[in-house]
């Protein structure tokens, strides 16, 4: 995954994508294109939804702790 | 003077103290009471100066009273007279007059009326400031990739928020900063947490930071009802979600925070959705837009195919229609030349009996010219003369109608049928 995924942006372009072709008359080569584009998009939200751990930082142990 | 007298003289002097010494005894020994704390009721509560706080202290049944003094930046709750609460402090007798008082360094509010009472009074103040306005609100950003939690290592509250969370969306990083939720150290802990999550949330990407907290009595919620983690929750430099406490628990910092949920539970579920709930959606999206391609495709096809047909079915409708109107147009041009012949023949027809009708009228004419003719004939004076009349006229030519037109011995033509006459006029004779 790469650091610039932003899964929002990704998912709101997808919704973008879908509304595009539900409301417009489209040409259908850009048709094709955006279909490609929607079905990238997809695959890398997908791949986002696998990551199953969630990284937990303790930024100090103890109360009174002066923190870093 | 004996042994024993003299003994007693020094006892006697030890036993003697000035006023101020005295007081100090008094004063150094009551300082192990200092942590006692001292349940009572409030009554004549002032504030002099914006600074200085004075206050009665007395018991239930109003038989016992103790004067308390006090610096307006140790109350951490408001405290007014009616409210029963617990100070802990210094107990002196204050040299000058002789009062003896209590020196509060803390106070706590007891009992549910005095802590609904406190709840009322802090929640109205920050309202009039605009702590809760709703406009002020922030959005919490969507799937957010680093947040901040704010709770207490030990508390069921972190285990259900870090387990919920988990559960419903994974790769998430959380800076956690472990903080007292209940009793003294509590409001010291949050305010530090807040003050990191500004100073550091630019740094570690900070999108958001939770603040939660299980349930508990109302003397549990205490800290987040404090002015100064409600002033914290405000001023934060990222939105903030609160879930303190169960349900129907309400706390200042719920009205203060830019989202509240209800448990920490629920604060999880509210700052994202469930993986499984945005798979299907990203499922139902993608499928979405391959069904419109194809739809599209299959619809471009049919057109063409409908077009060609279309067009072939064009071609020939106009074929036939060119056809009969050439047809049409040939039986025109024949019925056209009949036409024109039958024009033609109307027309030679009609000349002829114009032809015909003017010669019968110039026969006619010339028959009456004739008739005319003889007519005037018969009027020629030449023919009058004929029949025995004569025209006279002078020298002149000019015809002499009657006797004045001449003179005696004027001579005189008469014109005849045959000659002329030249006469001398004798006599003139009127008839």
């Amino acid at each position: 995954m790469s650091e610039e995924f932003n899964f929002k942006k990704a998912l709101d372009e997808l919704k973008k994508i879908n509304e595009e072709f539900d409301s417009e008359e489209i040409d259908l080569d850009e048709a094709l294109k955006k279909f490609k584009r929607g079905l990238e998009l997809a695959k890398k939200c997908k791949e986002r939804l696998k990551e199953v751990e969630n990284e937990v930082v303790k930024i100090k142990e103890k109360f009174g702790e002066k923190s870093s | 003077m004996t042994k024993k007298k003299q003994q007693d003289l020094f006892t006697e002097q030890l036993n003697i103290l000035t006023v101020a010494d005295y007081i100090a005894l008094i004063n150094s020994n009551l300082e192990v009471l200092s942590d006692i704390k001292v349940e009572g009721e409030v009554s004549e509560f002032r504030v002099s100066q914006g600074k200085w706080v004075t206050f009665k202290l007395k018991s239930e049944d109003g038989e016992a009273i103790i004067d308390c003094f006090t610096v307006i930046f140790k109350l951490d709750q408001p405290v007014e007279d009616g409210m029963k609460i617990r100070v802990q402090g210094r107990p002196r007798i204050y040299p000058k007059y002789g009062k003896f008082s209590i020196s509060v360094e803390d106070i706590e509010l007891a009992g549910a009326g005095s802590l609904k009472r406190a709840f009322e009074l802090t929640k109205k103040k920050l309202e009039a400031e605009g702590l809760f306005a709703p406009e002020r609100k922030r959005q919490i950003p969507e799937y957010p990739k680093t947040i901040g939690l704010i709770t207490s290592s030990g508390a069921a509250a972190y285990t259900d928020f870090v387990k919920v969370l988990e559960n419903r969306f994974g790769g998430i990083k959380i800076y956690f900063y472990n903080a007292r939720v209940q009793g003294k150290g509590a409001i010291g802990d949050v305010v530090e947490a807040f003050d990191w999550f500004d100073l550091n949330h630019k740094k570690e990407n900070i999108e958001l930071v939770v603040l939660t907290r299980g349930g508990g009595a109302m003397e549990d919620l205490q800290a987040f009802n404090s002015e100064e983690i409600a002033r914290s929750v405000f001023s934060s430099n990222i939105p903030v979600v609160c879930g303190v406490g169960h349900e129907r628990d309400e706390t200042l910092v719920d009205f203060v925070a830019d989202l509240r949920a209800s448990t920490p539970s629920n604060a999880a579920e509210l700052i994202i959705r469930d993986k499984r709930e945005v798979l299907s959606e990203i499922n139902g999206l993608a499928q979405n837009v391959e069904y419109l391609i194809k739809h599209e495709i299959e619809e471009k096809q049919a057109f063409l195919g409908h077009f060609s047909t279309r067009t072939s079915q064009f071609i020939n409708e106009k074929t036939y229609e060119m056809k009969q109107v050439l047809i049409t147009f040939s039986h025109r041009v024949k019925s056209l030349s009949g036409f024109l012949a039958q024009k033609s023949q109307q027309v030679d027809y009609l000349i002829n009996n114009n032809i015909r009708a003017i010669e019968n009228k110039l026969g006619n004419s010339i028959q009456i010219i004739a008739q005319q003719s003889s007519l005037l004939k018969s009027y020629s004076p030449k023919e009058v003369l004929k029949r025995g009349y004569s025209i006279v006229t002078n020298k002149n030519g000019k015809i002499i109608k009657n006797i004045n037109d001449v003179v005696k011995d004027e001579e005189i033509e008469t014109t005849l049928s045959d000659g002329k006459l030249i006469s001398i006029i004798k006599n003139i004779q009127n008839s």
